[in-house]
């Protein structure tokens, strides 16, 4: 390159430099060149090499700073070394030594490991087959039923016995540590078997460490002699006790799922039994409720057996008009008392069927919702309900702003997963509102739907449970909605659930009153203090603020002490629960989703708590759309309280690591990190509150099916049918096939053996993916589609084989990523006033940086001094 | 001849993939919307009904007896 | 080594494209094939683009005393064809009954996986067929005639229901197809080819359908026609 002061002044100026600063560094440049020798090798050899040099200055408009920039950078060029490749000396002889070792002791110790893991996971199958336990068996079995007894029963006693040992014998630091060391030792080595007994292992271990570490808290870390600690350390350690009896309750729920299978029915469809499906709705769109009514009217059920009914509390005269388009029934009423409850029991006494479907207006059935569910009722004449899960195809709040739809286990995925098959073991699965078949006998013999609570569905269920019906739960996804779509619709359905769940605890208390079976009560406890835990996650998220700003000793024990307790309690827990729930919920996100709800939940409970009488139902309003995407502070405002008020505490912290004595170094320094924990738990709260925009009213579902395109010409085509929604679908085709939109072309799909035609039109095409849109269909003909679409028999099965597998470290590094980008995403949806205020700021600080020295790429291969020579 | 894995039609066969999830391939299913399509269908095309009437009395067409029942 | 012959249940169902469609899909997964026409018509080198003037065929060499296989053309690697053969002035009869084509069978067993046969047209009165396959599909179209002469074939001696044509947007097809399903269900599979213009051209162009337009969903049919076939053969 050369330089001469005439171009230089036009090559300024043309990278937008100001007049005075162009003709400025042209000076610059004409002095360069009288006195610095610019055509030597060295030089040319920098010149040619400067936008890697000076990678700041590249593209960059010059300004008056730039030769102190090239300054700084100069000298940080002059004192770095280049990345070059390095003559190894002695000491880096030796490290790189060290590490090749390092290395091959790390693959020797894996391969170790890949071993060991393989040799646990065949155990269970091998101990099966052993002759030992073949023996063991059999002489068991040769034993009286006395003597067996007997033997089972000292075996629990000394189990007992040596569990009770293990919860309450104080130890100092270092037994302590080789006690968890031992008990961590055991879940590491168990979790790798397969099977169901080693679950019970994990669990056994983890209700040890969680007892003993409640016990000690009990026993030893409650400061009697100040009011404030003790104040503190109280609402603390009930908080705790809360979740300790949630744990230890979910395990008892949950460590046998039943994962009952359908029953078949009688291969006469005479001998099926008449079926009432209900729809109720009361201020839903009438296109909501359609597609939903369309999958009822092609469910496979004979029809002189199966009556459809829209039970509508709006009396809209288009949904009257639409009924009797579609020859469905049509039931209203002339009030609206006790909202669904009310309308659905107004509905049961001008009907007659013996058994009753209820749908929710927006979750539409498939095709064998009625023939999965229906065997059980004739299989157990005391059967009166079948559930099945709620399934959605639209991303909840939670999926849509956090990007992780159909990667990730959603909220409800652990329920309708895991908890509703482990209560079905204990018969006590309930009633969920929708997706379910109820007997018409056992509403009877309650007097209808419940009304009295705000969630009428567990209500009704636990009073059946108490007339001793038994209820069955099937986890086959056999119909879908759409998910809420706002964060606040989302938390408004959450608080109505808590609040409903709260009165039934208060009116109709599970743990008491007759005829429920001792893991009914479990069960039905649990599903209702779990709404409870708004309190006492508000609780931890504050707690180690109590020391740091009031400097109240809440947990009364020497730092260590309380590492070397709460660890392995959190450890266990952890471990145990990614082993039973990693497929339905990934550990650390139940944090996350109990955070967004708990403050907003901590209200309404405990008012339900005190008087369960007030309360009011609300719908959850669903099908809209966010225009734009926004930050919902409304919802976010508590939050970013709490973070302030975390904030100071980290400021606190500093000031008691100066100030402080030197004893509480270590009590600091384990405050701070919880709280540093709890922010970024906050933070991933604040996450969900950036609401994405939502761009589609009709949401398209994902699918992966063949189908077949005939054009205009009389040429099919297969293809791939990639996405669908009620109103047109998207098409994958092969290479070399165009088509131009507005070209009319026939869909072909199919569904079981049969396959429909549908009339349809291209809107648009981009690349391979072409959208149509359907048109002129008939009344059978938008049946039969809905039933090649939404409706088709395994339209939401496998959803959560597509989940990445569980790993809890990793899952813990994401949730506190997930933190950080909250924040990210708090300066991004600032109010335009704040911003306007911190702008200054920003450019200030963007100003300074860009003075910054930066390192420049290395050259891959060669250097500047070689490529010259 | 029963359809292979390679072939497209069985993924699009909603039922034998519902059979396949559950792991239940002896699940009893009935293609009722099937057996009214047919029960229309003969009554559409008066040919079609005749024949399949004449020919179950023949024997030689053997319509399944189940259907009678479904009848709406 | 397999044979199969697609018999129809009337004529004209385009049952020698789609034997050379079958044929081009089996050589496609590596199958080594052979096509012989049996009729009289010779029409099934069209469609491997032999010269419609071509006269050579396994019943002229056999009239003219010379080896029925001297009538081989190998059109692609692994693809061969046997026309019937055009003799000028008088016509060509059959003149191999199914004893002889049996033993032609177990000649050519060893140089090929699979012989496919495109058998005349016969009326349902002539008892038997000029050769037995080891698999035979009947092929109907989804129309009322189809239905009617179904009603009078013996369908236990076949494997396969093959329907051609079929076109979901008619109700007649699909109500036909339908009612079929239910009539046939656990006593004969059935296979759909769609109908697709791209079938009626492939012969225009003097192609077997796979060579004309793989893209095309008749194709698509074929092909699944072809691994049903390979199935049957493994079990």
């Amino acid at each position: 390159m050369t330089l001469n002061p005439l171009s230089a002044y036009a090559w300024f100026t043309t990278r937008g430099a100001q007049r005075p600063v162009a003709w400025l560094f042209t000076l610059g440049v004409a002095l360069a060149v009288l006195f610095l020798r610019l055509e030597s090798p060295a030089w040319q050899a920098l010149l040619a090499e400067r936008q890697r040099l000076y990678p700041q200055l590249a593209g960059k408009r010059p300004s008056l700073g730039d030769p102190v920039r090239v300054l700084i950078q100069s000298l940080w060029l002059l004192l770095r070394r280049q990345p070059l490749p390095r003559q190894p000396g002695p000491a880096s002889k030796a490290w790189r030594a060290v590490r090749g070792h390092w290395h091959t002791t790390r693959q020797r110790v894996q391969h170790y490991r890949g071993r060991l893991i393989d040799r646990l996971q065949q155990l269970p199958a091998r101990y099966r087959a052993s002759a030992f336990k073949q023996a063991a068996s059999a002489r068991l079995r040769g034993l009286s039923v006395f003597a067996r007894w007997a033997f089972y029963g000292v075996l629990t006693l000394c189990a007992f016995g040596l569990a009770l040992l293990c919860v309450t014998e104080p130890f100092g630091y270092l037994a302590q540590l080789m006690f968890i060391c031992l008990l961590l030792g055991i879940a590491m080595l168990v979790r790798h078997m397969p099977g169901r007994f080693p679950t019970l292992m994990l669990i056994v271990l983890s209700t040890i460490i969680s007892c003993r570490y409640l016990w000690w808290r009990y026993t030893s870390t409650l400061n009697w002699n100040d009011t404030t600690d003790l104040v503190c350390g109280v609402i603390l350690l009930a908080a705790e006790t809360y979740s300790w009896c949630v744990l230890i309750l979910g395990y008892i729920q949950t460590c046998w799922p039943l994962q009952r299978k359908p029953a078949n029915l009688p291969a006469n469809p005479g001998h099926w039994p008449t079926v009432d499906l209900m729809i109720p709705t009361y201020n839903e769109d009438l296109a909501v409720v359609r597609t939903t009514v369309l999958a009822a009217l092609g469910l496979d059920w004979p029809r002189e057996c199966l009556r459809i009914y829209i039970l509508d509390d709006g009396r809209r005269d288009a949904f009257r008009a639409f009924a009797d388009e579609v020859g469905v029934g049509y039931i209203v009423r002339p009030d609206n008392k006790h909202a669904k409850a009310g309308n659905l029991n107004h509905a049961l006494g001008v009907t007659d069927s013996e058994l009753i479907a209820i749908f929710d207006c927006d979750h539409v059935p498939v095709r064998s919702f009625l023939q999965m569910t229906v065997g059980w009722f004739l299989k157990d004449p005391k059967l009166a309900l079948v559930q099945t899960p709620h399934h959605f195809f639209s991303p909840d709040p939670f999926e849509r702003n956090l990007g992780s739809f159909r990667r990730r286990p959603n909220e409800g995925e652990l329920f309708y997963g895991l908890i509703q098959d482990g209560n079905d073991m204990w018969n006590a699965a309930f009633f969920c509102g929708s997706c379910a078949v109820l007997r018409r006998t056992a509403l009877q013999s309650i007097g209808g739907f419940a009304v009295e609570t705000v969630t009428e569905d567990a209500h009704t269920a636990l009073r059946m449970h108490r007339q001793g019906w038994s209820s069955a739960y099937l986890s086959i996804p056999q119909a879908a909605g759409l998910a809420t779509e706002s964060l606040s619709a989302h938390i408004g359905q959450r608080i109505r659930w808590a609040r409903g769940m709260v009165q039934i605890f208060r009116t109709d208390n599970p743990i008491f009153g007759r005829g429920l079976s001792l893991f009914q009560r479990v069960c039905y406890a649990n599903a209702m203090l779990h709404f409870l835990a708004g309190l006492p996650r508000l609780v931890f998220l504050t707690a180690p603020l109590a020391f740091l700003l009031l400097h109240a000793y809440i947990i009364y024990a020497p730092a260590l002490m309380i590492l070397l307790y709460v660890l392995p309690h959190m450890i266990h827990a952890s471990l145990t629960n990614s082993r039973m729930q990693g497929k339905y919920r990934q550990t650390f996100w139940g944090e996350v989703y109990e955070t967004v709800l708990a403050w907003y939940i901590a209200r309404p409970t405990t008012v339900a708590l005190f008087a369960p009488k007030k309360g009011t139902f609300n719908v959850t309003a669903k099908g809209g759309l966010m225009e734009q995407g926004q930050f919902d502070w409304r919802i976010a405002q508590p939050y970013l309280w709490l973070a302030a008020l975390n904030v100071a505490g980290l400021g606190f912290a500093v000031w008691r690591l100066f100030t402080g004595p030197t004893a509480e170094v270590g009590t600091v320094i384990v405050s701070s990190l919880w709280v540093v924990y709890n922010l970024l738990i906050i933070g991933a709260a604040v996450a969900v509150a950036a609401e994405v925009r939502q761009v589609r009213r009709a949401h398209r579902v994902q699918m992966h099916l063949p189908a077949g395109l005939v054009l205009a010409s009389g040429h099919a085509y297969p293809c791939t049918l990639v996405d669908y929604s009620d109103v047109g679908v998207g098409l994958q085709l092969h290479q070399g096939l165009a088509l131009k939109p507005g070209a009319q072309v026939r869909l072909l799909l199919n569904r079981g053996q049969r396959e429909f035609a549908f009339q349809a039109s291209v809107t648009r095409t981009v690349g391979q993916h072409v959208g149509l849109v359907f048109h002129d269909l008939s009344q059978q003909q938008r049946i039969d589609l809905v039933h090649c679409t939404f409706a088709r028999a395994d339209a939401w099965l496998g959803w959560h084989q597509q989940h990445e597998a569980d790993r809890p470290l990793r899952s813990l590094v994401e949730v506190l990523k997930l933190g950080a980008v909250g924040y990210l995403r708090l300066v991004e949806h600032m109010p335009p006033w704040l911003r306007t205020w911190l702008r200054p700021l920003r450019a200030l600080v963007h100003w300074l940086a860009s003075y910054r020295p930066r390192t420049p790429r290395p050259i891959p291969f060669m250097n500047p001094v070689d490529r010259d020579a | 001849m029963k359809p292979g894995n390679a072939d497209p039609a069985d993924r699009s066969d909603d039922i034998a993939q519902l059979r396949q999830h559950l792991d239940m391939p002896d699940l009893n299913y009935q293609d009722i919307s099937m057996l009214v399509g047919v029960q229309q269908a003969l009554q559409r095309w008066p040919l079609l009904g005749e024949s399949c009437r004449s020919s179950a009395q023949d024997g030689l067409l053997m319509p399944a007896p189940k259907r009678e029942a479904v009848l709406p | 080594m397999t044979s199969l012959a697609l018999h129809g249940v009337r004529g004209g169902l385009g049952r020698s494209a789609l034997l050379a469609a079958l044929g081009y899909a089996l050589q496609g997964v590596g199958e080594r094939v052979l096509l012989i026409d049996l009729c009289p018509d010779n029409l099934l080198g069209l469609h491997f683009n032999l010269p419609l003037e071509a006269r050579e065929g396994w019943a002229l060499a056999e009239r003219e005393g010379r080896p029925y296989t001297d009538a081989v053309y190998e059109v692609l690697d692994g693809l061969c064809l046997m026309p019937f053969g055009n003799a000028p002035g008088d016509a060509l009869h059959p003149a191999a009954d199914a004893a002889t084509w049996a033993a032609r069978q177990v000649e050519l067993a060893e140089h090929f996986d699979w012989l496919l046969f495109d058998v005349p047209q016969l009326p349902a009165a002539t008892a038997g067929h000029c050769v037995e396959t080891d698999v035979q599909v009947l092929v109907a179209e989804a129309e009322m005639a189809s239905h009617l002469l179904l009603g009078r074939r013996p369908i236990e001696r076949y494997d396969l229901l093959l329907i051609n044509r079929y076109d979901p947007a008619s109700r007649l097809q699909s109500d036909l197809l339908m009612v079929w399903r239910d009539l046939f269900r656990d006593r004969l599979p059935l296979q759909v080819v769609h109908r697709d213009e791209a079938f009626l051209e492939a012969l225009a162009c003097k192609a077997p359908l796979g060579h004309y337009a793989p893209q095309s969903l008749a194709c698509r049919d074929v092909q699944s026609l072809a691994v049903r076939c390979l199935t049957r053969r493994q079990s």
